[in-house]
């Protein structure tokens, strides 16, 4: 049985005076998903996400969060509900604390006490800001006024989640900090939709891509069948003895489509095209032809590799 | 009372995050310790307004008639009397003037300033994202940004309470100050947002309108000293035949009547551009409610006693150069984009030609619905529509008109003869402001903006240079053709057959420019629709 649709596009489109910034698009994002937005800059992710955020109105086409029809001019109350929306620019007052922050916008969501400072507790814990409660907004780090403004996207326990390039800017450690606190929304059962340029980042994070060009959507699928489709497996091979007798016994399998000797080593790399248990098999063969291997990794191509492969300009 | 706050609070959120924002010791200290301040300043100051002992004559001297001013009177202790009341009521009318001002100017300033602040860092677009109610989020934000001056206000209530009473002046004089300023800071409060959500940025504005309507006033203000010294009252005249600034109740209910109702268009038209800041200022159905409403208030200063043999298009004529004003205002706030125009043209398109490639709801909608209640639509229909309403509300006043004498021929048909011609004007206006908002033109808002200011006003000045005036003439029809043509009309310098034939001219015109209109939409609905599914 298909699972819910968390979010569900029928010809959403932007038009900019003459411009088109998002062009008939039709989006599945199935409930308890994180769905990796991909493209180069001006692409349409932002507007597309600002979209579905109601932050902007479509031009034509419609918009449903978990089967319900989202529309810009009503009040919509229960619908905004399930929606947290963190853009790219995320803009906090810096004149109130961090509890503060976050307690004007537990009430603006309309979390009733007890519930509300439970709540505050628990997601300040979350993004872990328990230390800052008290901290004024203005003496937060770039990582901390990031993890604090998901937390301001995620207070309401929203369903459905929209982050625009929520790791631009940040240092490493905060990426993965970042993360993880993304994981455990997912694991809450949160609907994810992010759009990153850090494609290592999504391909940890996804179970589904799309990806964006000149304001359309050209790919949509789960990152499993992606990589099937699309991914090569590839295995690269060491021996402690003579290369050509290695070369030569690789020929003799059938699923090794190719193969490239990596430049100043004397390491092998084989597109091969079988399953886990053929590659057992090519490595049960060359033992048994006596190579002296000192290493068999079976690897895919990552996303990046994917996402060029399939024609695309990833800009940075 | 702390439930009562507690309540408060969890209603809205924004005045919960306004209030403990600026609800801190110390600038409440500062607000309360300076409009403490700022009293004795004032009673110090009227206390050396009291006359010396040499004065024979003077403003504080009792005088036996009960008015104000009087010769040197001593009492058994051989001190000059003192008619204490006339001097609390200048304490207490100098207070009258300052509470509200300070109110007026700071609340303004600090709207605006706030305001423009949060749409800057777009901090204003969570808000707007969140489950509040628009109303709810602005009406947090009216009362409790200007919390400090509300402070400073309330401070000085007392004294301004005492020096009430004392003067003698009624419970009704001051209870209607507080009423009036409440209207008039509502007014002003939901104002400077109106300016904020149309762009403004310069928190001056606020404070500049706000002593721009006290200059105008104080100016049409009139003193009525000789009574007695508190009865002080705006503008003598009559609405709905009743006599403004003769007494306190119908003057008071005149001017919260009119401050209560500009807050209610005002924050309509607040509540649509903070939902959506690309929606038209109002809504073609608002739009009729709101002209009914100008058009009621404007219609109340012609109803009213007038000496027999008085002539009536004089009023008719004013009331049509108001209207002149008004109606080119309901123009430029209905009159939809090219952009909306394209997307409403395709629209209309698809469901006429291409009924079979999208279903929207509101494709459903009829042509005449779309046009008189749609959002994005062509607004001349809704434009005459609103045309139509002074057109029926004058209508019974005119017929009600004293047969004309023999002199002044047919007055009545006159008066609809240039109500008719004023509104083919406006009309021919509308259309030709939508086409050009509809063309390419890099500067289209502003050429709308000047095509509709100069067919206004250069050709009765081009035609006043030329001297072309003289009863019957075909050169003075050309009078009608311009904004200002029901002025000949009603002053009856033009003969009937020139009226019949510039009607026929200007509804010649009209339909010519209407015709274009149509054509255009449904070019540009083609166009636009193709290029959509050039792609697919």
């Amino acid at each position: 049985m298909p699972k819910e649709l968390a979010i569900s596009t029928r010809g959403l489109t932007k038009q900019f005076d003459r411009q088109i910034a998002v062009h008939d698009i039709d989006l599945h994002v199935e409930a308890g998903e994180v769905y990796g937005l991909i493209g180069p800059n001006g692409a349409g992710k932002t507007t597309l996400i600002r979209m579905l955020a109601t932050s902007e109105e479509p031009t034509l086409g419609e918009i449903y969060i978990n089967g319900e029809r989202l529309l810009r001019d009503q009040s919509n109350p229960s619908l905004k509900r399930q929606i947290g929306y963190l853009p790219d620019d995320y803009p906090l007052y810096d004149d109130l604390t961090v509890w503060d922050y976050l307690d004007y916008f537990a009430r603006l969501y309309q979390l009733r006490e007890p519930r509300r400072s439970q709540r505050m507790r628990e997601v300040l814990e979350l993004v872990q800001l328990s230390h800052k409660r008290h901290s004024q907004i203005a003496t937060l780090s770039r990582g901390m006024k990031q993890r604090l403004s998901l937390a301001r996207t995620i207070i309401h326990e929203p369903l459905v989640l929209l982050l625009d390039e929520p790791v631009s800017g940040l240092d490493p450690i905060a990426r993965v900090q970042f993360r993880e606190i993304i994981k455990v929304l997912q694991e809450a059962g949160m609907t994810v939709l992010i759009s990153s340029h850090v494609l290592s980042d999504l391909e940890e994070l996804c179970t589904s891509v799309g990806v964006m060009e000149l304001g359309y959507l050209v790919e949509s699928a789960s990152l499993d069948s992606l990589f099937r489709r699309l991914s090569r497996q590839q295995i690269v091979l060491s021996t402690l003895g003579d290369l050509e007798a290695l070369k030569s016994e690789l020929k003799n399998c059938p699923h090794v489509e190719g193969m490239e000797v990596l430049t100043g080593t004397p390491k092998v790399r084989v597109h091969f095209s079988g399953t886990s248990e053929d590659s057992a098999e090519l490595l049960r063969s060359l033992i048994y032809a006596g190579i002296p291997l000192t290493e068999f990794q079976p690897t895919q191509e990552n996303l990046e590799t994917i996402f060029l492969k399939l024609g695309h300009q990833q800009a940075s | 009372m702390a439930n009562l706050l507690l309540y408060a609070t969890e209603w809205n959120p924004q005045l919960f995050r306004e209030v403990k924002g600026r609800f801190k010791r110390l600038p409440i200290t500062i607000a309360v310790t300076a409009s403490l301040a700022i009293q004795g300043l004032m009673l110090l100051y009227f206390w050396l307004q009291l006359p010396p002992r040499y004065y024979t004559y003077h403003r504080y001297y009792p005088n036996p008639n009960g008015k104000v001013g009087g010769s040197q009177v001593l009492d058994a202790l051989g001190h000059p009397m003192i008619n204490w009341s006339v001097w609390w009521a200048d304490i207490f009318q100098s207070l009258s003037w300052l509470l509200p001002l300070v109110l007026l100017t700071a609340g303004s300033y600090m709207l605006i300033s706030d305001l423009a602040k949060e749409e800057k860092q777009g901090t204003l677009n969570f808000i707007r994202l969140s489950p509040q109610t628009s109303q709810s989020i602005l009406l947090g934000k009216l009362v409790g940004v200007p919390l400090l001056p509300i402070v400073t206000v309330v401070a000085a209530v007392p004294f301004h309470l005492i020096a009430g009473l004392l003067s003698g002046a009624g419970f009704g004089t001051v209870l209607s100050i507080y009423l009036l300023t409440i209207a008039a800071c509502a007014f002003f409060y939901t104002t400077a947002l109106f300016f904020v959500l149309q762009g403004a940025t310069q928190p001056s504005i606020g404070p500049i309108l706000v002593v721009g309507a006290y200059f105008f006033f104080a100016l049409s203000y009139h003193y009525s000293y000789d009574n007695s010294y508190y009865e002080y009252y705006w503008w003598h005249g009559q609405w709905f035949y009743v006599w403004l600034g003769e007494s306190l109740l119908p003057t008071v209910g005149f001017g919260v009547t009119i401050l209560v109702v500009g807050t209610f268009w005002i924050w309509q038209a607040v509540n649509r551009r903070f939902r959506n800041p690309n929606r038209t200022l109002i809504s073609k159905t608002q739009s009729y409610g709101l002209t009914a409403c100008v058009q009621l208030f404007l219609f109340g200063f012609v109803l009213r006693q007038t000496s027999p043999g008085f002539e009536h298009s004089w009023d008719l004529m004013a009331l049509l150069g108001m209207n002149l004003v008004w109606f080119l205002i309901i123009i430029a706030t209905l009159t939809p984009q090219r952009q909306t125009l394209l997307d409403w043209a395709r629209f209309r398109y698809v469901s006429v030609a291409e009924p079979h490639y999208h279903s929207r709801s509101s494709t459903k909608r009829s042509l005449r619905q779309e046009l008189l209640r749609g959002e994005d639509s062509p607004a001349v229909l809704a434009i005459a529509v609103n045309l139509l309403i002074p057109i029926g509300l004058f209508t019974p006043w005119i017929l009600s008109w004293l047969s004309p004498d023999s002199f002044r021929a047919a007055p009545q048909l006159r008066a609809f003869g240039s109500l008719v011609i004023f509104s083919l004007f406006m009309l021919i206006c509308a259309v030709l402001v939508q086409l050009i908002l509809l063309s390419k033109f890099n500067h289209r808002g502003d050429l709308a903006i000047g095509l509709a200011a100069g067919i206004i006003t250069i050709p009765p000045l081009l035609l006043a240079l030329l001297h072309v005036y003289g009863l019957g003439s075909i050169a003075s029809a050309l009078w009608l053709f311009t904004a200002i043509g029901f002025i000949p009309l009603l002053a009856q310098v033009v003969s009937p057959l020139t009226v019949f034939f510039s009607l026929v001219g200007c509804l010649g015109l009209f339909s010519l420019l209407t015709q274009r209109l149509v054509y255009r939409l449904h070019q540009v609905g083609a166009s636009e629709f193709n290029l959509m599914t050039a792609d697919r």
